[in-house]
């Protein structure tokens, strides 16, 4: 075999490996994006070599195998972060969304404010196809606890019930009560009314 | 209806005694654990193993637990939202494994181990990390993640698992019990 004749492949190959996004580094890779309100976070890779930690959008390493060090972090590039994760990127959900609905004193009433707010919490569950919707009321700590559990687990009821009239599938419920132990806010006054109230996730 | 004036009823008190233990059993499963999360949507093929259960075909809606291991068939996708509000999702050719779940912050009881044993994962972490971020990990066969928030992506090669780990193989090359 002449030089001339290996020349070409060679180059052939080397101008392939160039041009292929990643291509010859380890296709074991941890890519680190921006959250979706923009603020960057940070996550530390480990393997029994060491670690290496990610805190810019759009960094990755790389590790070859259980005992190599983490790659120093690189940017990567569009091409390849789509080859190697652009399906599972594309099925992440959308972040869930809470709805709190909240109740006048001593009653399993809703105030006419959260009343209006009802419709939303409907188009939302619809807009998502949401099959999982967790209804969890809560107190205000005045009062004895197991009144507060009692009540926040009818006013959850009642919400629950308000969403299955309106056509929501019935499997797609989770509902508990917290009664006064998750306040949403702290507050001297125990009859707080920002903490009287129902939260509905929609997922 | 009292049953020993009408034979009408026998159908009815058979058809009682056969939904009967189903209806413990559904009940017996819902007390003893709390889900982990839901799967928010299927794209292709993706099935849950349960220690003692044939694999199930996973459609949106469904419930995951704690120690349930995911997979995804060639060309699918799995996307999935656990109870403290984390999304993630699974590309082709994946395994993960819901190795430990707790999300009770009234109670200060966290955890979340995730094992990627093959493919890829997508993930936007949620209240547990917010929380008390030392309790959230994602483990592969090669190396770890801790995470500090919270957008992040992560790819392990096949052929770092374990041989039985690989026998679970994905969805489209098995039957599924539909």
């Amino acid at each position: 075999m002449t030089a001339r004749r290996i020349a070409l492949p060679t180059l052939l190959l080397l101008s392939a490996l160039t041009i292929l996004p990643g291509c010859g580094k380890p296709r074991n890779v941890v890519q680190l994006l921006p959250d979706p309100d923009g603020h960057v976070g940070q996550v530390t890779v480990t393997t029994q070599g060491g670690s290496a930690q990610l805190t810019q959008a759009g960094y990755a390493v790389r590790v070859a195998n259980a005992k190599s060090m983490p790659t120093q972090p690189e940017a990567l590039t569009e091409a390849e972060s789509e080859a190697l994760f652009g399906a599972a990127r594309r099925a992440l959900p959308e972040k869930p969304v809470r709805f709190i609905l909240n109740f006048e004193s001593e009653t399993t009433r809703l105030t006419p404010e959260s009343q209006a707010l009802l419709p939303k919490v409907l188009s939302t569950a619809r807009e998502r196809s949401s099959r999982d919707i967790a209804i969890v009321g809560h107190a205000s700590a005045a009062g004895d606890e197991n009144y507060n559990i009692d009540i926040s687990r009818r006013r959850a009821e009642i919400v629950r019930k308000l969403l299955l009239k309106a056509g929501m599938p019935p499997e797609a419920f989770e509902v508990a009560s917290h009664g006064s132990a998750n306040p949403l806010v702290i507050s001297g006054n125990p009859h707080e009314p920002k903490n009287r109230r129902v939260e509905v996730t929609v997922r | 209806m009292p049953p020993h004036n009408n034979t009408q009823c026998r159908p009815l008190l058979a058809l009682a005694t056969l939904a009967l233990p189903l209806f413990l059993a559904s009940q017996a499963l819902a007390a003893g654990e709390s889900p982990a999360g839901s799967v928010k949507s299927v794209n292709g093929e993706a099935q849950v193993l349960r220690a003692g259960a044939a694999p199930l075909a996973l459609r949106s809606g469904d419930r995951i637990f704690e120690k349930d291991v995911l997979t995804t068939g060639k060309g699918s996708a799995l996307g999935l939202i656990l109870r403290d509000n984390s999304t993630l999702a699974l590309g082709p050719g994946s395994r993960l494994v819901v190795e430990r779940f707790l999300f009770e912050p009234e109670k200060g009881a966290l955890a979340q181990v995730l094992k990627l044993s093959r493919g890829s994962m997508a993930a936007v972490s949620g209240e547990i990390v917010k929380l008390n971020p030392a309790m959230a990990k994602v483990e592969t066969p090669i190396y770890s993640i801790g995470i500090r928030g919270t957008h992040f992506l992560l790819n392990v090669e096949p052929g770092f698992e374990t041989p039985e780990e690989a026998a679970q193989a994905s969805p489209d090359t098995k039957e599924l019990a539909k």
